[in-house]
């Protein structure tokens, strides 16, 4: 079976069961929505404040917003026999992993992306910053749903695995974190953004080098530690 | 090759090898670690810019390598576990995980209290300091996916894929991070071991990072035996042991007696 | 692979499926104990034991995504770790968990399992698909979201992949569960059909079988 045959397998399925499940990618939207808007409330309405902390609170919003909707990456497949199926096809386990990972990304790392300028106003980032904003989540956000879905793979079945798998995974999303918000500071303070922007890309080449065939050999571990 | 590795990593072997090594290694430890501290501690002179205060870094920089060290092990012993599934290598990546976090915790401890004659604070983001509270992070997070996982194969085999994916990620964190703390911070800050040390101050540090190296080792071994007895607790050559015969007639006779 | 290999008169060529001392701790107690046996091609295995004796733990060892402590699986003399794309080709697996996307039809469920069966399988068009359902008495149902049928019915929609698919060895957990005696008469004969073309079966039930020309052997755990 080609790879593209098996990457659209798993695409068309993962996209059909969630259209038919508005929860799944509604959900981390409004999460990050209602997070970002509760900044200005804990540290006062200050436009001057509010645009110095702009660049780092959109990205801790949406790096939690990412985690958090990681739980359900193969949870739910591994509750109703779906996975154990997937892993018994014959067929790369690797691909068909990147193939979840891709459809989670559309729906959750996408929208976060959308509706980022939007939060950009309300936290006062000049208007100027918002392409770097936009271009510095969707680079970032793939790399964090990359490299969480390692975390969703080790952590399958788990009590609580939601904490565990952001224990786990926060501390390995560091450089994103630094590179997206410095990235979108160096921006509105007028200054290019291109080094940044360069390393991030970098950060997902190496995310998707890495992470398919690490959360394969993952969700094998997890599927077989249940009973 | 592996006949080699399968006699000499069987579970009873190393057992008794580690058992007898370990007290030599401890005398061989506190030896150096004493003069370490004695040379570091009284002999050497003050810091002509730091004072008394500099003498911190005969415990930091020891214990700020071993925490990068013991991760090294624990992803090598890894990658040992899940390409040739020695289950030995698992016990030495179990084993080392608490005490890599603590050396970790005492880095950062030690770092802390050296900062607040230095700059006046408890705290600061330093590249370094920040950088080694990730690692501790990443050491918890090691940690509380073992204690998470019930079935001990695949809590075993979890574990490893997580310590691999740790140290790949570890030089891409410590990058971002010192990039980081050289964007947010003046470079005027004097940074620990940075400039050439002399001799009458570099003998003690040397000593002290042999000294913690030998801690870590004596350590490893003890908890090695531990490890070794819970996994192999079923096996009859356990129930032979004298210590282990010991101990179940004396919980035994405390059972009796309680009742 | 949907053509069986010849059958020859050494019994060690027609060897399948070897187990060789497969043993699993639970905690402290010992689940499985040095368990060994063969299968040869045509052969029905019947794995009998009470409730907790360890039946699905050993089918999902034998499958490849459990975890034994002890034991070698071979698979026509590969171990099955070595050669585990070209077993699973060769394998299906009905599990304790029927593996049915309740957000998805049973003509979608379907269709993604004889996709990723992949490219040597006979290509199933909705026609064939539709068929098999309606032997099954599914085909009313055929475009509703699998979460709304019930225990059956959901049960003869992951049974359908019996004639769907081709694969050498059947590995079935429990398949005639919630089955009526209707499902139950057609799962049997699926079987005889399968064990006449060479294949074999492995399967877990607490029903009596009775398959035309076929003698079933008993494995019992306890």
């Amino acid at each position: 079976m080609g790879i593209f045959a098996l990457l659209s397998c798993i695409i068309r399925r993962d996209l059909a069961i969630a259209m038919r499940n508005t929860g799944q990618w509604v959900n981390p939207l409004l999460f990050f929505i209602v997070v970002v808007a509760l900044f200005p409330l804990g540290v006062g309405p200050s436009p001057a404040t509010l645009s110095i902390i702009a660049p780092g609170v959109i990205w801790v919003s949406a790096l939690l917003a990412v985690l958090l909707s990681l739980g359900s990456l193969f949870e739910t497949d591994f509750a109703d026999g779906t996975l154990e199926q997937l892993l018994l096809s014959g067929q790369s386990l690797a691909l068909i992993v990147l193939g979840k990972v891709l459809v989670h990304w559309f729906l959750s790392g996408l929208p976060l992306l959308l509706i980022s300028p939007l939060l950009a106003l309300l936290l006062a980032l000049p208007t100027d910053a918002i392409p770097v904003l936009m271009l510095s989540l969707l680079i970032g956000t793939l790399t964090l749903s990359l490299i969480g879905a390692i975390g969703a793979g080790l952590t399958l079945g788990l009590n609580q695995a939601g904490v565990l798998l952001s224990l786990l995974v926060l501390p390995l999303s560091v450089p994103v974190l630094i590179f997206g918000s410095a990235a979108v500071t160096a921006a509105a303070a007028d200054f290019g953004a291109g080094s940044q922007l360069a390393i991030m890309t970098g950060l997902l080449l190496f995310a998707l080098s890495i992470g398919p065939l690490t959360t394969a050999a993952a969700v094998r571990i997890g599927v077989s530690g249940s009973t | 090759m592996f006949k080699w590795i399968h006699r000499f990593g069987s579970a009873p072997f190393v057992y008794r090898f580690a058992g007898a090594l370990a007290p030599w290694i401890g005398f061989v430890c506190l030896a150096i670690l004493l003069s370490g501290l004695y040379l570091g501690l009284i002999v050497a002179p003050e810091d002509y810019e730091q004072g008394e205060s500099y003498r911190i870094i005969y415990v930091h920089v020891p214990a700020a390598i071993l925490s990068m060290f013991v991760y090294v092990v624990m992803a090598v012993a890894s990658a040992v576990f899940l390409i040739w599934r020695l289950k030995l290598a698992d016990i030495v990546a179990q084993a080392s995980a608490p005490i890599g976090a603590s050396f970790t915790f005492l880095a950062l401890a030690t770092g802390s209290l050296w900062g607040k004659p230095m700059w006046g604070t408890w705290w600061i983001w330093d590249g370094r300091l920040t950088s080694e509270l990730l690692l501790l992070f990443l050491y918890f997070g090691y940690m509380a996916l073992r204690a998470a996982i019930e079935h001990p194969q695949s809590a075993a085999k979890a574990a490893a894929v997580l310590a691999l994916v740790g140290v790949v990620n570890i030089p891409v964190i410590h990058y971002s991070v010192e990039w980081w703390s050289t964007l947010h911070q003046p470079a005027t800050i004097t940074k620990m071991g940075e400039r050439n040390i002399h001799p009458s101050m570099g003998i003690p540090l040397g000593l002290m990072i042999v000294g913690f190296q030998l801690l870590y080792a004596y350590v490893l071994l003890i908890r090695m035996r531990t490890g070794i007895l819970k996994r192999e607790s079923r096996a009859s050559w356990v129930a032979q042991l004298p210590e282990v015969n010991n101990t179940m007639a004396n919980s035994k006779l405390s059972g009796t007696n309680r009742v | 692979m949907s053509e069986l290999e010849p059958v020859h008169e050494s019994p060690s060529d027609n060897e399948l499926l070897s187990v060789q001392g497969i043993s699993v701790w639970r905690g402290e107690n010992l689940l499985l104990n040095d368990l060994s046996f063969t299968l040869e091609a045509g052969q029905v295995l019947q794995v009998r034991g009470a409730n907790g004796s360890g039946k699905t733990t050993l089918l999902r060892i034998l499958c490849g995504i459990g975890l034994a402590d002890d034991g070698d699986i071979k698979w026509r003399g590969e171990s099955i770790d070595r050669r585990r794309d070209q077993f699973h080709e060769e394998l299906l697996y009905l599990g304790h968990k029927a593996g049915i996307k309740g957000a998805l039809s049973a003509l979608e469920n379907l269709r993604i399992f004889c996709t990723l069966a992949g490219d040597e399988q006979p290509r199933a068009d909705d026609a064939t698909l539709l068929g098999v359902l309606d032997n099954l008495a599914l085909l009313p149902v055929a475009e509703l979201p699998c979460r709304h049928l019930s225990a059956g019915q959901q049960r003869r929609v992951s049974l359908a992949r019996l004639v769907l698919q081709t694969a050498t060895l059947w590995v079935l957990d429990e398949p005639l569960t919630s089955l009526d005696k209707a499902g139950l008469a057609w799962v049997e004969s699926r079987i005889s059909e399968h064990v006449a073309k060479g294949g074999s079966v492995i399967l877990t039930t607490h029903a009596p079988l009775h398959i035309d020309g076929v003698e079933v052997h008993a494995l019992e755990l306890n």
